[in-house]
């Protein structure tokens, strides 16, 4: 049977009622209280960040750029836009030096589509035939500008369509060979060509 | 011995105590022979393979020097990746057993794996500017789902801080569901250069899909095996002070009600 002492007993808050018993936080309750909140603090910008990541993966990675046969299919769709274009160098650029900037024209490939490219800028440290490229530009038409002139349909009097490009990155692969390999073919090439020299002068 | 002086002043017995528990933790520490020498000999790795790196494997055919950084870069992913997978099977063993072995498993795994992610992502940076041209692409899918990871992991450690060891079975359990929803993310992130294969920069793996130079092969493997022993190393000594941490914990709060009920008791015979 409860007595009114034990009622009194009851309506007292747990915490007082423990107090005598329970740990005391003497002059550390601020200190850990400020510690908890630069802790929250940094994990809602974690999230936050997290979130934003997400989102701009969402947004933009899943077409970090189109494949050279992609982008003339969606040329039309693309036209008015700076995109990303990938394909690989099918030859040796020719170089040019225009308003104080390197202009290179070559060519890039990918699925059997082959692309006009005019890049303004510096090419990228890795930048040679073979190794896949991704530039970063808009689609031009040959009147927008004189370095892809000779590009234009000449019978029918079209237009020829380039990528102008201001950004490059490579895209190199995974295979690792060492350089002696490099050298040896690079000593091949010269040969071979000495020989195709010698063969059309004789 | 406790003096009547000591309990009239309770905080000298836990003063005392407090003395004689840090000189036990000094003497306890979170090495022992068999980690001093497994700490020597991936030190020696360590050493083997930067003169394997630096002086004895060939420059590549393509990117030149620059390769040296993978014999860094992909041992410390995959290193990653291993914590990662044990801080995933430590919170799901907490999850349903309620041990403490495991759970600090998860957060030592957690914390060496976040090192080794970081590493990963400062190691690939520093490939990507002389080979690709570029420090970092926000567009780019290995990169952005790998920085999702370290973020997500480096929210599981701040989470454990955040919620503190008032209540460590409620800060363990939270902490258990963003690791295992920081784990989740390892397919994601290692299969990204196959589900986006003509969609990002980064080259496919070069462990399974790749064709490397023998004697960079050798020396990629020589790196995973010293990331392997630095993750044991690091891992032991992590877990033994996450050990000793909830030790000292457990001692704090027993002195503190020990200091508190001779408090209490003080004042009743005062009050009496």
């Amino acid at each position: 049977m409860k007595t009114n002492t034990d009622d009194k007993t009851a309506s007292v808050e747990p915490e007082r009622r423990l107090a005598p018993v329970a740990p005391r936080y003497v002059g550390q309750r601020d200190r850990k209280r400020w510690k908890r909140g630069i802790a929250g603090l940094f994990l809602v910008t974690v999230v936050a960040t997290v979130v934003w990541s997400v989102a701009n993966l969402l947004g933009d990675a899943a077409l970090f750029f189109y494949n050279a046969d992609e982008a003339v299919s969606r040329r039309d769709e693309l036209a008015s836009r700076r995109f990303r274009i990938q394909g690989t160098p099918l030859a040796e650029p020719e170089s040019d030096f225009q308003d104080g900037q390197n202009v290179l024209k070559f060519l890039i490939g990918f699925n059997d589509v082959v692309v006009d490219v005019v890049h303004v800028g510096d090419p990228a440290g890795l930048f040679q035939v073979g190794v896949p490229v991704v530039l970063e530009g808009a689609w031009r038409q040959t009147a927008d500008s004189g370095a892809a002139s000779d590009t234009t349909d000449a019978m029918s009097g079209t237009k020829a369509w380039f990528f102008s490009s201001d950004r490059m990155l490579v895209k190199h692969d995974n295979e690792y060979r060492k350089r002696q390999g490099y050298d040896d073919r690079i000593s091949e090439a010269n040969r071979g060509v000495a020989t195709t020299n010698n063969s059309s002068d004789g | 011995m406790n003096t009547q002086a000591d309990f009239m002043h309770p905080e000298r017995i836990t003063s005392s105590k407090a003395t004689e528990a840090t000189e036990s933790r000094r003497t306890a520490g979170t090495g022992s022979r068999t980690s001093f020498w497994l700490g020597v000999v991936t030190s020696i790795g360590v050493a083997g393979l930067a003169a394997l790196g630096f002086f004895v494997v060939p420059a590549d055919d393509v990117q030149g020097d620059a390769v040296r950084i993978m014999f860094v870069h992909v041992p410390s992913a995959v290193g990653a990746y291993l914590a990662f997978g044990l801080t995933l099977l430590g919170s799901i063993m907490w999850l349903t057993r309620k041990s403490e072995w495991w759970d600090i498993l998860a957060h030592s795994a957690a914390e060496v794996g976040t090192l080794l992610c970081g590493l990963a992502i400062v190691t690939g940076m520093l490939w990507g500017r002389p080979t690709w041209g570029t420090y970092w692409e926000w567009g780019d899918v290995r990169l952005m789902t790998t920085l999702i990871l370290f973020l997500i992991m480096v929210g599981y450690l701040v989470s454990r801080s955040a919620f503190g060891t008032a209540d460590p079975v409620s800060t363990a359990t939270k902490a258990a569901v963003i690791g295992i929803a920081g784990a989740a993310n390892i397919p994601i992130v290692h299969k990204s250069v196959d589900w986006w294969a003509d969609r990002t920069l980064h080259q496919p793996s070069s462990l399974t899909d790749g064709k490397i130079e023998d004697l960079t092969l050798l020396t990629l493997m020589f790196g995973f095996l010293v990331v392997g022993l630095f993750l044991c190393w690091a891992l032991i000594h992590r877990f033994r002070l996450g050990w000793l941490e909830r030790e000292l914990y457990a001692e704090e709060l027993s002195e503190a009600l020990h200091a508190r009920r001779l408090e209490a008791a003080e004042e009743d015979r005062s009050r009496s």
